[in-house]
């Protein structure tokens, strides 16, 4: 499959191009920003010759584009430079909290597709019925709602008046005191069933529960709006009054032959969703006090904190890349119309 | 000869935007056991709708306003979903005019058939696929094997229009509706499938309801024709006889437009006017706007279908004077 | 000498205008247009959004006198009051009226999704069409530019803007449509591509109309009504972007009333002084449901294919 090859070495270079163009300009924008990472790094009550000496250390004297270099150099040998808020290698940084981050975005994600992929179906299926005006409602009210002051809402229903769901955070502090979870894999859901620690497992659970819902709110209208309009596509087209002329029950068609037709752009509709997803993780970590990647680049941006903001934006650039490269690689292998 | 298929006053409208559009305004016709019946008028002029409605097949919008349609003896309009599903692709099959649009482009040829067969017959899937193969080779497709597994998209047009043949046959039915299924082809393509579809009729007992706008190929393979205008039939009958002594002044318009070389006019033939708004439809018959023998009468009363010859069915007040002129 | 340039020029607008008009007239264009707006109308979720919009709009404009209380003053004294019939949405940390504020923040918040949403469509839309109808290189170029600026999640690049230009409302909206304009290139581009077979395009060709000529008269016309619909629904999406760059203190600073500060000041609170958080979300909640219920009923009006079935 010389073909297959040829297209995936292409996406590759084209994956590489757009990471490299994208922390470019988030260095350049980074460096441009009103502020003096010398001095932040040092301190506010820094002498003179001491803001000197760490804007020579951190090679702040050099031209911009030698900055660039280094730090690419630096990023591709592995080390991402020293975080100028937490003292720590952003390394670092990044491993401890970028599974708290996975694992929120993974279940919102979840939440959203599970919920609005049938549904875009089931509306589809009955267009223009009451069910399908209830479905496409649904959508717009989860499109329009604000996750921040959903997850506000939330909060304030379930942890203050009902008080059946944890208000904050990835654990209940007594919990993570008595019962601490053995770090595997940084995600707790997982590492928590693995080492049998079931009231851990409980803990994380209620209190995924809400971040989760508010993440999955804004994809699952998303998801329900473009399967819906997919599926609505697909059932218009010639082969499916076709298939109906030569007598193929209403259920096989709905099920299985449409759907394969209907799997590709639902493919798209996910990836779209988890760019959304990654956008909306910002949000609800604040709100909720999530300890992930998104609160920990939101102190960075306040902070001014550049080796954190350009790591980060390069990681996020590449987990999207990456995700896309795979679901257009997804979409090819299925798709026998493209040329491979 | 008995009727195979008999259409009684088909009355079809849509709701549309615009307003109800009055498709079909009650079309009459029958289809005898073993002929090619050709329904022949201009785009727009309600041919697709009707076959839709014998398919019980049209959109959701639209509405069977009344008539009926007797396939030896049932009333088609009467059955339930159910029952015209197992009806569909086993006693009626259709063809359509798009074979490119009517395949679906993720499944290779051979699922698409094979699917077909196992939901009519409960075969095995090596016997669907022995079945499919027959199929093939019934309307002349060259290595039977190989195409099954070729996707729709790497065909051409006339191997697709055959695939969709043999899916419409593979399954003996009693009627097959073939809905212009020449026009999107090359003339030379289109001749082999006509003469295939003849070939296949003559062996097996196969009744035909041919669909175009193309009066040549009404002459060259239709038994007996209907010619349909603005959702009637105006002029049924004999295509020998219909081409020799046409009485509806629109049948007489539309034979001779047909571009005949060693004519010595220069100009082609043309009748005026538009066809006419179906929502407002125009009063007496649908006809009289274009016609150029139109009277006072024309404009105020619907004709009716009178036999003037055995066989022969005209919708025309001015049958005698027309037929002096 | 000024004015006589001025009078010319607006001379030359109002017959230019005059004429447009009768094209229009002649291409049955205003019958289209009554058609959409009928069929917009007969939807109820459609006219409910319109209904909504319009009264937003009334309200944003109308601020000053519906306002209850001024919006700036503090007032220690009355400081987080529960709702009442003084103040209906009850007052902040400052005291200040929630229920003004609230007026007041429509106007940050639908100028804010206007500015966004028309800079995106400004610059992506022009951008499509010129990718999709040159095609090879200026394509290439065009659209790996675009899918650098896709493949980053738009809140953190609105973010790093937001932060270099120094927070501020118009350097929210700044940052947002940076991250914007590159769905509508693809949107255009798109439309383009499949717009640019067809066969009225090569007659224009023919008739010897250049490039430009044809982008502009046939291809922009014809690729508006998918650009209209998506970015109906975007002014919903965007004001929630830039709503949220205001709750994480990159947007409007205080005491701006602008509806996304408003609901990270009640943060702190929202234990016990629930109304200072709700209340604006809420109101940023209806205008955005508002829009995309308005983009959905557009893009129904507006499919050709929903519109009309004459008999076949």
């Amino acid at each position: 499959m010389s073909g297959f090859r040829q297209y995936l070495v292409k996406r590759l270079i084209l994956a590489l191009v757009v990471v490299i163009g994208m922390s470019m300009i988030t260095f350049f924008l980074a460096r441009v920003a009103p502020s003096d990472p010398a001095a932040l790094w040092v301190g506010l009550h820094a002498r003179p010759e001491q803001v000197e000496k760490a804007r020579i250390e951190l090679g702040l004297d050099k031209p911009l584009y030698i900055q660039y270099f280094i730090y690419i150099r630096d990023l591709v040998s592995g080390s991402w430079g020293i975080s100028y808020r937490t003292r720590r290698p952003v390394i670092e940084d990044i491993m401890n909290y970028l599974p708290a981050s996975i694992e929120l975005a993974v279940a919102g994600l979840l939440i959203a597709s599970v919920v609005g992929i049938p549904l875009g179906v089931v509306a589809a299926s009955k267009k223009d019925t009451k069910v399908d005006h209830a479905c496409r409602t649904f959508g717009v009210l989860t499109l329009s709602t604000p996750s921040f002051w959903m997850g506000l809402t939330l909060q304030l229903i379930f942890a203050r008046i009902l008080g059946i769901l944890p208000l904050q955070g990835r654990l209940s502090p007594d919990i993570a005191e008595m019962n601490p979870i053995q770090r595997i894999t940084g995600f707790y859901l997982v590492d928590s069933l693995l080492t049998g620690n079931f009231v851990a497992f409980q803990d994380a659970l209620l209190h995924i529960i809400l971040p989760s819902i508010t993440l999955a709110a804004y994809s699952t209208g998303l998801s329900l709006r473009m399967t819906r309009s997919t599926m609505i596509e697909v059932l218009r087209e010639r082969y499916i009054v076709a298939a109906k002329a030569f007598g193929m029950p209403k259920n096989v068609i709905m099920f299985y032959y449409a759907l394969k037709n209907a799997i590709i752009p639902t493919l798209t509709v996910l990836g779209i969703s988890f760019a959304w997803t990654l956008t909306g993780v910002f949000l609800v970590e604040v709100v909720f006090n999530w300890p992930g990647l998104g609160t920990y680049t939101w102190r960075a941006i306040l902070a001014v904190d550049y080796p954190v903001i350009v790591a980060v934006t390069v990681i996020s650039t590449l987990i999207i890349v990456v995700t896309n490269l795979i679901l257009d690689l997804i979409q090819a292998y299925l798709d026998p119309r493209v040329k491979l | 000869m008995k009727p195979l298929l008999v259409v009684e006053n088909l009355k079809v409208h849509f709701d549309t935007y615009d307003g109800v559009v009055k498709a079909l305004d009650g079309v009459t016709f029958d289809v005898y056991e073993g002929e090619t019946f050709g329904l022949v008028g201009e785009t727009g002029c309600g041919k697709t709708v009707t076959v839709l409605s014998i398919m019980r097949l049209l959109p959701e919008n639209s509405r069977v306003v009344s008539g009926r349609i007797m396939l030896r003896g049932e009333n088609l309009l009467e059955k339930s979903e159910d029952e015209m599903a197992k009806l569909r692709g086993r006693k009626i099959s259709m063809i359509f005019q798009d074979p490119s649009a009517s395949l679906n482009p993720v499944f290779t040829v051979g699922e698409q058939i094979t699917r077909v067969i196992m939901i009519h017959q409960q075969l095995s899937k090596e016997k669907a696929r022995e079945r499919a193969i027959e199929a093939f080779k019934l309307v002349a497709l060259p290595e039977p094997e190989k195409i099954l597994k070729a996707y729709p998209h790497e065909l051409s047009g006339g191997m697709q229009q055959r695939v969709m043949i043999a899916m419409a046959l593979s399954t003996d039915p009693d009627l097959l509706i073939a809905d212009e299924p020449t026009s999107l082809l090359d003339v030379t393509i289109q001749a082999q499938i006509l003469k295939l579809l003849q070939e296949i009729k003559n062996r097996r007992k196969l009744t035909i309801l041919l669909i175009t706008h193309n009066m040549g190929i009404v002459a060259e393979y239709c038994d007996r024709v209907g010619v349909m205008y603005a959702g009637t039939i105006v002029e049924r009958g004999p295509v020998k006889q219909i081409l020799e002594k046409p009485y509806h002044p629109y049948t007489k318009g539309l034979l001779a437009a047909i571009p005949k070389p060693e004519s010595r006019k220069k100009r082609l033939h043309v009748i005026e006017g538009f066809i006419p708004d179906l929502i407002n439809r125009p009063r007496g018959c649908s006809f009289h706007p274009r016609c150029p023998y139109a009277k006072e009468v024309c404009r105020e009363k619907e004709p009716v279908a009178e036999e003037i010859e055995p066989g022969r069915y005209v919708m025309c007040h001015l049958i005698e004077e027309v037929v002096v002129a | 000498m000024r004015a006589n340039k001025l009078a010319l020029l607006s001379a030359a607008c109002f017959v230019k205008v005059r004429s447009l008009l009768k094209d229009f007239e002649r291409e049955g264009r205003f019958r289209e247009i009554r058609l959409i707006v009928n069929t917009l109308m007969k939807n109820p979720l459609t006219l409910a959004s319109i209904i909504i919009l319009g009264a937003l709009i009334f309200i944003s404009v109308l601020a000053p006198w519906i306002a209850l209380y001024p919006i700036y003053e503090s007032n220690i004294g009355k400081k987080y009051k529960p709702p009442s019939l003084e103040h209906p949405f009850g007052t902040d940390h400052l005291g200040r009226d929630i229920f003004s504020r609230v007026v007041f923040g429509a106007r940050s918040s639908l100028i804010a999704g206007i500015t966004i949403v028309a800079i995106s469509v400004a610059i992506g839309w022009p951008l499509g069409i010129v990718a999709g109808y040159r095609g090879g290189k200026i394509d290439t170029l065009i659209m790996r530019v675009t899918d650098m600026f896709l493949a980053f999640p738009s809140l953190v690049l609105a973010l790093i803007i937001a932060f270099t230009l120094g927070p501020s409302l118009i350097n929210s909206m700044i940052a947002v449509s940076v991250t914007w304009w590159p769905w509508y290139t693809r949107l255009a581009r798109a439309d383009t591509v499949s717009l640019r077979e067809r066969a009225f395009i090569e007659a224009s060709k023919a008739m010897g109309l250049t490039d430009l000529q044809i982008m502009l008269r046939h291809i922009l016309p014809n690729t508006a009504a998918p650009i209209i619909v998506q970015a109906t629904m975007d002014l919903g999406t965007a004001i929630l972007l830039a709503a949220g760059l205001g709750f994480l203190g990159l947007g409007a600073q205080p005491p701006e009333p602008e509806w996304g500060l408003m609901v990270s000041e009640g943060r702190p609170v929202i234990l016990s002084a629930w109304w200072v958080s709700v209340f604006p979300g809420l109101f940023i909640f209806i205008t955005a449901a508002a829009f995309n219920l308005l983009g959905d009923g557009l893009r129904e009006a507006l499919d050709p294919r929903l519109r009309r079935v004459r008999g076949a």
